[in-house]
């Protein structure tokens, strides 16, 4: 038995599973990779908000886009400056009547889900978040009642994890997260 | 079957088998009007017919590179087939229900791109109770520096971002999500896999095996028994990207897996 562990194929497909099993996400394209420090210091406005609605229109005069309008209430300001108490993010895409734009890789926002967003370019940019989906948190709660974060997929029908689901993705706090994120404001510029 | 055997084939089955899991993503309709995107299971919203023209409009070297990445897409050998058209037709015209893809310095919509490099829009209609995928178009951020085809890994410039950007395997990754797919990395939860169909800029160069997987499970298994007479002879193409394979091509995964079963088999039974 044992001699087919000094066979040749064996050894080959060893390595040629190790190979698969340690394949990393290379990921593609279409998205400029952020770090952690960009996604801080590329925003404007970097804030915790529950999505209240979604409104979708067309806001162009040919009424060739459709632009859909996502209503965050119960702000926590973390960079910048905001003296509303709700704030309007304005996202490409959407559904108006028998028409529906979707843009592949936009993050889904759903009602009642509370985010983190590290916001550049609202009512400017296609999407106004750095990094598009790299700047997209959800909060949630793990089953100790703890708010954590984790990073937002684009999955509206599923937007929370189960609590086992939670457990194995062991989610950074909110507290912990917001911490890091102040700090990096703090931080002074690093020079020559 | 000898004794020993059995377990032979069950460990190098499970071994095997959760690395070459599909993972891909699409978007699907939800049966009441919505398109629900980043699924790994439902009805994929789909191009009924068997095949699509798509107007180019980069020009020159750009052009060939994208019929290229059309071509790959292609080979992988379902009922749907790219074609090169030649009706003239912009990229944010999307009522012309006109597949257009070309450069630009903002969003259809006047905005800037932000981080993003390309982006596809596809554009639904609900139908009674289907929705049809009607127009998709394409737009490449002209402001930032393309190279038609840049092979192997991308070389990081000085501040950890990209020289030139490898048009070719950006193109690669639109034409997918023209077809109907999505980023396998945003699924709910994110999914890890080696694809082409990856949300973020990296060094996958070509189509992989679960980027093929995820064009034959759209393409293979979705109904065409309702699609439009002559839907195989769109009048406004000039050539077909390429031709494509003759069968599916389940892609490497698959084939690695038969290989290495195989040769174990024969490796046993020869003993």
């Amino acid at each position: 038995m044992t001699a087919i562990f000094r066979h040749p194929f064996f050894r080959c497909a060893l390595v040629g599973v190790a190979a698969l099993l340690m394949a990393m996400p290379a990921g593609a394209l279409s998205v400029v990779q952020r770090s952690f420090d960009e996604l801080v210091s590329l925003s404007e406005l970097v804030l915790v908000g529950t999505v209240r609605e979604l409104h979708s229109g067309y806001d162009t005069p040919d009424r060739n886009i459709i632009h859909t309008q996502v209503i965050l209430s119960d702000l926590e300001v973390v960079k910048g400056r905001l003296d509303t108490a709700q704030y309007t993010l304005r996202i490409t895409g959407g559904q108006v009547g028998d028409r529906i734009d979707v843009y592949p890789g936009l993050p889904q926002f759903h009602p009642g889900q509370r985010y983190v967003l590290f916001i550049r370019g609202n009512f400017r940019d296609f999407f106004p978040v750095v990094g598009i989906q790299q700047g997209v948190y959800q909060v949630l709660k793990d089953g100790a009642g703890r708010e954590v974060v984790l990073p937002a997929t684009g999955d509206e029908t599923r937007p929370a994890l189960s609590a086992a689901q939670l457990l194995d993705a062991h989610p950074e706090t909110l507290a912990a997260f917001l911490r890091r994120v102040r700090s990096q404001l703090i931080t002074p510029a690093v020079t020559p | 079957m000898r004794p020993a055997r059995a377990p032979f084939y069950i460990a190098l089955v499970a071994t095997l088998v959760p690395a070459l899991a599909s993972a891909f993503a699409y978007t699907i309709h939800d049966g009441k009007g919505k398109a629900l995107p980043n699924q790994t299971s439902g009805t994929p919203v789909t191009w009924r017919e068997n095949s699509a023209a798509f107007t180019l409009n980069f020009g020159g070297d750009f052009n060939t590179s994208a019929e290229v990445a059309l071509a790959d897409w292609n080979e992988v050998g379902t009922r749907f087939q790219w074609q090169v058209g030649t009706a003239a037709a912009q990229p944010c015209n999307s009522g012309d229900h006109i597949n257009a893809a070309g450069w630009a310095y903002t969003t259809c919509a006047g905005e800037p791109f932000g981080d993003v490099l390309a982006i596809t829009s596809r554009v639904y209609r609900l139908s009674g109770n289907t929705l049809q995928h009607v127009d998709t178009d394409i737009v490449v951020d002209r402001s930032r520096t393309w190279s038609a085809h840049l092979p192997g890994e991308l070389t990081p410039n000085g501040a950890g971002g990209v020289v030139s950007y490898d048009f070719r395997r950006v193109l690669r990754h639109e034409f997918g999500h023209a077809l109907g797919l999505d980023h396998p990395d945003q699924t709910t939860p994110p999914q890890a896999v080696t694809a082409i169909m990856n949300s973020t800029v990296g060094d996958v160069e070509f189509l992989q095996p679960d980027d093929k997987l995820g064009m034959v499970t759209l393409y293979t298994l979705t109904d065409t028994s309702n699609a439009a007479p002559n839907s195989d002879t769109p009048n406004n193409v000039s050539t077909a990207a390429k031709e494509g394979g003759g069968g599916a091509d389940l892609g490497w995964g698959i084939l690695l897996l038969a290989a290495v079963t195989r040769a174990a088999r024969r490796f046993y039974l020869d003993r």
